[in-house]
């Protein structure tokens, strides 16, 4: 427990003194507003340009009414690039340790690999959460201070979606680790995953099963779809992060440092 | 003209722009406060953060230039 | 017992590149021993494996009587190592980094204190408390040293220690090996054979894979039958005096010059034998 611990800090300590989670949280926090931001300002800008539309001869373009759906599909819009900050700032965790050689002190000193894993691994766990409730924490103050929430159904339900496919694709990125040598071997993995997975989505019988599936959980919120159809998805997502960690300490034990 | 009620916006304009200000200017801190970068030079960082200033410069700046320590 | 190491038989490639062909040898315990061998004879590759950071293709390595296996790490709670480049996390202080140490290799909590001050002092780096990312190569193999102790290993793994420095900083670093040696055993690694001269009770010369030479330092000394010697003076006077003595004692000298050390004609006559 001791050298989990110690090891937990140091991953901690490298979060702050390269500025890493400040960077994170920073972005969270920006990208978390800008929805909320941007459906706020949409008809203000479609108004304003409504007499240049009709000099051109466009006219009857409506914009719909903003409520608080519009808010949250914009920030729903923007989620798949959040993760993807999230992945290229943590693609390196391992990389930049196997190539400047400072894991072979750790590891010659006695300390078990899967404990290096395991600490890493809870790091970038608590680093999510905290940048996810930042992130849609301050996307749903916001849209409840401007908007009538009530209408939005399975709110929090879709969130949590977000954060699980953010969980379930740092267990990629773990895999990728250790497989790869290279940040950008681990970004080639991780979006290669992602990709199939997209492709595979197409296939309506096999749709249900993809991970992928949780990042439309915008589709949750006007009530049509029940969170009971995420139920496959989840179990799917679940089942393969474990494979995901199991296979990288089966790996990473055995890698060459 | 753009018809905006510029109280209603403070809330979200307030934050962001403090924010993105934060982050523009701890980055070019950062760049100037740095002689080598993983790629590329202080002149190409500096126009990057200050044209993707909206959060894209600065974190390209953090993942691609600054150097690993 | 007293070999803390013993390497039977190890075989190991990369590839279509044989590094090792059969390696053997043994280091008796509390003594300084020299791993000598050009560069890429495979003196790394050696330390790796002991430290089981590479898989041998076969024989067998024991340290303390203990079998060491491959990305496991149950014999490395004795060795301390030095890596040729040590690195470390440049965000941390050196006491930070010692205290990660520390906790890894489980020092009983109300000892990391002193220990960490105690190895600061000796590798000379107390006063350093600044972030390792401005340390200079010197100042890094000091710190190299002070992690690789910190545990007091009874055996210390130094992988060229002494390569990259300047004359001043090797003899600060030689100076540290030997003081360590009286309680712990040390394997240093190097191409620079008057280092070896200077602290080492052993050597072994590495070439082609295997081990070519390998006995006692005494035993090189006595080689040759000398007629000559080298020596060094506290200075400039005493050597002076020292050349007057001769001068006025009419000795009769036949050279004077800065000799080749036995030891560097036996690696040369080693090397030259197996690769000719």
């Amino acid at each position: 427990m001791r050298q989990i611990n110690a090891f937990i800090k140091k991953e901690w300590m490298e979060q702050q003194r390269t500025h890493k989670l400040m960077i994170i949280l920073i972005v969270s926090l920006l990208m978390g507003i800008m929805a909320p931001a941007v459906a706020k300002l949409t008809p203000v800008l479609f108004e304003s340009m409504t007499d240049t539309l009709a000099e051109q001869g466009i006219v009857g373009i409506e914009v719909g009414e903003v409520t608080a759906i519009t808010s949250w599909q914009q920030y729903y819009k923007n989620i798949f690039m959040f993760v993807m900050v999230f992945v290229i700032m943590y693609a390196g965790s391992y990389t930049t340790e196997y190539q400047r050689g400072t894991l072979i002190n750790i590891i010659t000193k006695g300390m078990s690999r899967t404990k290096v894993l395991a600490s890493k691994l809870i790091v970038q766990i608590v680093v999510w959460t905290l940048a996810y409730l930042v992130n849609f924490g301050s996307a749903y103050i916001y849209t409840v201070y401007y908007w009538d929430n009530s209408i939005v159904k399975n709110c929090i339900f879709a969130g949590v979606m977000i954060y699980i496919f953010g969980l379930w694709t740092i267990g990629i990125m773990t895999l990728g680790s250790c497989i790869g040598n290279t940040n950008m071997a681990v970004l080639l993995f991780t979006g290669g995953i992602v990709a199939v997975c997209y492709m595979l989505n197409i296939v309506p019988d096999i749709a249900p099963y993809m991970p992928v599936k949780l990042l439309g959980a915008v589709e949750l919120l006007s009530g049509d779809v029940n969170p009971k159809d995420y139920l496959e998805t989840l179990v799917v997502t679940a089942v393969t992060s474990v494979m995901a960690i199991a296979g990288s300490i089966v790996i990473f034990r055995k890698k060459k440092l | 003209m753009i018809n905006l009620n510029v109280q209603e916006f403070l809330p979200f304009l307030v934050p962001i722009v403090i924010l993105e200000f934060v982050l523009l200017f701890f980055t070019i801190k950062h760049i100037l406060t740095h002689k080598t970068y993983k790629h590329g030079n202080r002149v190409l960082w500096l126009i990057i953060t200050i044209v993707g200033m909206n959060y894209i410069g600065p974190i390209l700046y953090f993942i691609l230039g600054k150097e690993d320590e | 017992m007293d070999e803390i190491l013993k390497i039977k038989d190890v075989y190991k490639s990369f590839g279509e590149k044989k590094i090792l062909d059969g390696l053997s040898f043994d280091v008796p315990r509390n003594s300084v021993f020299g791993f000598v061998g050009r560069n890429g004879a495979g003196k790394t590759t050696t330390m790796k494996l002991i430290l089981g950071l590479y898989k041998a293709d076969a024989g067998e390595i024991f340290i303390n009587g203990k079998k060491v296996k491959y990305g496991q790490n149950d014999t490395n709670k004795y060795i301390g190592y030095l890596p040729d480049v040590p690195e470390f996390y440049g965000y941390m202080k050196p006491a930070e980094y010692l205290r990660l140490c520390a906790d890894i290799t489980n020092i009983p909590k109300e000892k990391v204190d002193d220990r960490i001050n105690e190895m600061l002092v000796m590798v000379g780096l107390e006063k350093d408390n600044k972030r390792i990312n401005g340390f200079s190569r010197g100042m890094k193999q000091r710190l190299g040293i002070a992690q690789a102790l910190l545990a007091k290993p009874e055996l210390l793994i130094c992988d060229e220690p002494t390569s990259a420095l300047d004359p001043a900083g090797r003899k600060e670093i030689l100076d540290i090996l030997k003081a360590v040696s009286e309680h712990t055993t040390v394997i240093f690694s190097t191409h620079i054979l008057s280092d070896v001269e200077r602290i080492c009770d052993n050597v072994a010369i590495l070439n082609n894979g295997r081990i070519a030479w390998n006995g006692n330092i005494a035993q090189v000394r006595e080689m040759g039958g000398n007629k000559s010697f080298t020596a060094e003076f506290a200075s400039n006077e005493d050597m002076n005096k020292a050349l007057n003595a001769i001068k006025t004692q009419n000795i009769d000298i036949v050279k004077l010059e800065m000799k080749d050390s036995n030891l560097e004609k036996l690696f040369m006559e080693v090397i030259g034998n197996e690769t000719d």
